[in-house]
């Protein structure tokens, strides 16, 4: 039956097979069933390798259909020997019968070749177990799958994203631990300070907890607590291990950061638009093949077509952008230009209310009673924070639908102004607090049991910056999304109905744990231990945000991808990071630490520790570090840099060029492949035609045989095997090429 | 080694952990879901290696593969004569490349296999709009298939020829962080316990 199909197509062609010259996107299937092109060393090899394998096929191009056997589209190669097995894609039958040859051969050589290989199997077999067993211990892996099976792979990196922190809070709290708190419990002695905390005894109380001063000032929480002690060499001290543990951590999170953020962008940007394959990627890996429950199929359905249709969507924007006036696009600038205003207005408005906030908490005086009240005026900056974080985000998702962006670009423009929005409610908060330490400093008292040094101060409002966040996230979940989810199922109000349930949204979810984490970093050096409460909250917020994920949520309407990068959220963590090192730095340079608690009490400037430590170095040392700080060193190690980047740089055009070039030349040697294969058949199909037409006719010459001979392609191979090893299409092309200006007669 | 399963041999055993990602007690377990689909055609002992094939119906309604849009083609990719017929070799094989543990380039060239309709070794365009519309449940109008289509092959042909050749489906899946997801699994443990894994450099996602 193969072969009168086979015969069919040739018969379809030869009405078509007239000029040689045929368009080459008109045929395609059938090029691929031309006699000549079964006769091509690539093909001819497929078959040799289908041969091997036991399932000879009749000569001839023919689908494969019952032959799985073989990957008929693989390039022919040999297995490496040292394939595992299981790697192979054969058949379970090819395998077992490429297994007992394997080991007859393995019985013909020598003990030493037997033993290196057992060596191999058995370290490979001991890596396997050892990264199954590293993958397992992993934390709340069983919650991972569930919530990836559930909600896709979008929501789930962003549980992947807040584990990732925990491992960075954890890391971090082991750094500050046993390079400062294990050496103050080890040199622990009495002092001064103790005199003094007995007399303050007398106001600690619960809520100190929440306020940060009482008890939970004077504890290793905050700044305050740690002193020179008992620890006090020039270069091992308490202060300089402080310093240090601060800088380390710093460091070491900035390292992080930036090797995370280099990969996204490696794969994101550098390969350029021509290699984005979202389309192809959605289809193709679109599915996830382990969903068994009908309903998580239906959802999985719905989104890839929301997905697509979203696509759809945005370029059918892209077309309407490119058709829009001049006069629409006037009427479109002077439209973002009045919105972008009212984004500055409201960021205004918000630094002013955080202003206005913190003037007013500092100057508070505590009241006896009505300790409500008192904490209400304590919090009052963390709750204008947490407010204003809250409400702007929504406001911007508004603003931004007048604005005519298309659907990635609205998001993006939203996510930057949210970023905005708090790093630099952060940072203006910070300013306002420095501020009023340097009037306080100004008119300087020594801190009484109720005044605490101003480092203290500000470590506290760290603090309650931390703790407020928390609740507020907590009391949203239990407070806020569970009685509106319920309200919503039960009750069909129209109203309740179109506010409908709480989204799951991940860029402002994402936005919300690195603002915790940059309060982290920034109050670092004020509140040692912060770090510690991180890890706390971000395991409770866990379990908080899976709660609010399972059931609080309206299910997730568009597969958010865990694909190509999030560059700008690692970015964002690095502003964030960069943002801390800022406002270490001016501490640094600008403040005076307090006199009377601390451990830089007795110092200037908080960096005189280093200075001594440096002092008191070997005088060998002495020339070797301030070679390393001066303009000397500093100035070729950045010419250095420079001329090393634009190295890469030119790298990295050159070889974009070369991508560019050679996939250019791919597709020509398919051209040049397929036109001289064309070419070829039409002398051929001539013949093939007259043979038919004669034997039609009845005619028994002997020109009939020497037609038959001639069609029989035995003649043509010489030609093509004369010496030539075909390792490409190039030598493909080369050799059809030889063929055709021999055949040209 | 004091099991006392009759089921197979142990060189049997041995041979099939060595072809497949399956320790010995999965291969057990695999053998009974193989039995529990026909229990009155499946021998229970298998040690002569008998000729026994399933046909495509009572596979496709295992509940791993139930809810695939995909099922008939995989357990027609995996099966000897193209039919859907697998027999207990051919079951396992399926099972093993569709694990966790089976390696992207291999899940790849079953991945071409499976979403190659007409099995002519290339992805062309009928395949992909045959593909979108499994995908999409046929939701979609036929002229977005067809522009969705042209954007594939747009995207993703290097050759220039129209369809997608292997080279072309591998080029473009070594690119894809999230391709693992061609994972089935038999564990009972959860009912939906799916096994994407992230590129492993980053775990990051977009927005859009």
């Amino acid at each position: 039956m193969e072969e009168t199909r086979h015969r069919n197509v040739e018969f379809f062609r030869l009405e078509s097979g007239e000029s040689a010259a045929t368009s080459l996107y008109d045929e395609p299937t059938s090029y691929h069933q031309t006699a000549v092109f079964t006769q091509l060393p690539s093909s001819q090899s497929l078959r040799r390798r289908r041969g091997e394998s036991g399932h000879a096929g009749p000569a001839g191009w023919e689908e494969e259909e019952g032959d799985r056997a073989t990957a008929g589209f693989l390039k022919p190669r040999e297995w490496d020997p040292n394939t595992p097995l299981r790697m192979l894609p054969l058949s379970m039958e090819q395998k077992r019968n490429t297994r007992k040859q394997r080991q007859e051969k393995q019985r013909n050589i020598g003990c030493w070749e037997s033993w290196q290989q057992s060596q191999r199997t058995s370290r490979r077999r001991l890596r396997e177990s050892l990264a199954n067993k590293l993958r397992d211990l992993q934390p709340w892996k069983a919650v991972l799958h569930q919530i990836e099976g559930k909600f896709g792979s979008g929501v789930m990196s962003y549980f992947t994203f807040l584990r990732c922190l925990v491992y960075l809070n954890l890391l971090n709290v082991l750094v500050i631990t046993g390079m400062v708190i294990v050496p103050i419990t080890v040199y622990e002695r009495n002092s001064t300070v103790r005199q003094r905390e007995a007399t303050c005894k007398l106001n600690d109380s619960f809520l100190d907890l929440f306020s940060g001063m009482g008890f939970l000032g004077r504890s290793s929480l905050f700044y305050g607590f740690y002193t020179r002690r008992s620890l006090d060499s020039a270069c091992l001290n308490i202060p300089l291990l402080f310093l240090l543990s601060v800088g380390v951590v710093l460091l070491v999170n900035l390292v992080w950061v930036v090797v995370r953020t280099v990969n996204g962008y490696k794969l994101k940007w550098m390969m350029g638009n021509r290699y984005k394959m979202t389309k192809s990627y959605k289809i193709f890996c679109g599915w996830d093949f382990c969903i068994q429950v009908p309903d998580s199929a239906a959802l999985r359905h719905s989104n890839i077509r929301n997905d697509l249709k979203v696509d759809l969507e945005e370029e059918r924007f892209l077309q309407r952008e490119s058709q829009r006036t001049v006069q629409q696009w006037v009427l479109l600038y002077f439209m973002r230009a009045v919105l972008n205003l009212v984004v500055f207005v409201l960021l205004s408005g918000a630094f002013y209310l955080i202003y206005f906030a913190t003037q007013r908490s500092q100057r508070y005086q505590q009241a006896k009673s009505g300790w409500i009240l008192n904490l209400f005026m304590e919090y009052l900056p963390s709750i204008t924070i947490t407010l204003i974080n809250f409400l702007l985000p929504f406001i911007f998702c508004k603003i931004v639908k007048f604005e005519d962006y298309s659907v990635a670009n609205k998001v993006n423009i939203t996510l930057v102004r949210s970023i905005f929005l708090k790093l630099a409610s952060l940072a203006m908060f910070l300013f306002f607090m420095y501020q009023s330490v340097r009037t306080a400093q100004q008119n300087s008292k020594s801190p009484t049991c109720e005044k605490q040094c101003w480092e203290n101060t500000i470590g506290q409002e760290m603090y309650k910056l931390l703790v407020f966040d928390f609740l507020a996230s907590l009391g949203n979940t239990i407070l806020v999304a569970y009685p509106r989810k319920q309200l919503v199922e039960r009750c069909s109000w129209r109203l309740v109905q179109m506010i409908g349930k709480d989204q799951f949204l991940i860029p402002l979810n994402v936005l919300d744990i690195v603002y915790s984490q940059t309060v982290s970093w920034v109050g670092l050096f004020f509140c040692p231990l912060l770090p510690l409460l991180n890890l706390v909250k971000m395991l409770a917020l866990f379990y908080i945000r899976k709660f609010h994920l399972f059931r609080n949520c309206a299910p997730v309407r568009r597969m958010f991808r865990a694909s190509s990068s999030s560059v700008l959220f690692y970015f964002m963590l690095l502003l964030g990071l960069l943002m801390s090192l800022a406002a270490l730095g001016i501490h640094f340079v600008e403040f005076k630490p307090s006199r009377a608690c601390g451990p830089f009490q007795e110092q200037e400037r908080v960096l005189d520790v280093a200075t001594v430590c440096i002092q008191s170095l070997p005088n060998a040392t002495r020339p070797v570090l301030l070679y390393l700080v001066s303009e000397a060193f500093a100035i070729p190690l950045i010419l250095t840099e420079i001329i090393l980047l634009t190295f890469y740089m030119s790298i990295y055009r050159a070889n974009c060029k070369t991508i560019e070039r050679l996939k250019d030349r791919l597709v020509m040697e398919g051209y040049d492949k397929r036109f001289l294969v064309n070419k070829l058949s039409a002398p051929l199909q001539k013949y093939e035609r007259r043979l038919r037409t004669d034997i039609s006719k009845g005619s028994d010459s002997e020109d009939i045989h020497s037609w038959q001979g001639v069609t029989d392609l035995q003649d043509f191979e010489p030609v093509l095997s004369r010496g030539v090893s075909v390792e490409s299409e190039e030598d493909e092309g080369r050799s059809l090429a030889v063929m055709s200006t021999q055949n040209d007669t | 080694m004091g099991n006392k399963q009759t089921i197979f041999t142990d060189e049997q055993l041995d041979a099939y952990q060595d072809c497949t990602f399956f320790t010995r007690k999965e291969i057990l377990r695999l053998h009974g879901r193989y039995h529990e689909l026909a229990p009155n055609l499946v021998p229970m002992d298998y040690t002569n290696d008998p000729d026994v094939k399933l046909p495509l119906q009572l596979i496709i309604n295992m509940p791993e593969l139930k809810e695939n849009p995909f099922r008939n083609r995989i357990v027609e990719s995996f099966s000897e004569d193209g039919q859907g017929n697998l027999s207990f070799n051919d079951f396992v094989d399926m099972f093993s490349v569709l694990s966790e543990m089976a390696p992207r380039e291999l899940k790849a060239i079953y991945a071409f296999k499976i979403y190659d309709f007409n099995t002519d070794n290339f992805i062309c365009k009928e395949d992909l709009e045959k593909t979108l519309n499994k995908l999409t449940r046929e939701e979609l109008t036929a002229e977005e298939v067809n522009l969705v289509c042209d954007k594939v092959i747009e995207e993703a042909d290097l050759d220039g020829d129209g369809k997608l050749a292997f080279a072309d489906f591998e080029n473009m899946i070594s690119r894809a962080p999230d391709f693992l997801s061609l994972t089935v699994s038999t564990d009972k443990r959860d009912e939906v316990k799916p096994l994407l894994k992230t590129a492993r450099a980053f775990e990051s996602f977009t927005w859009v």
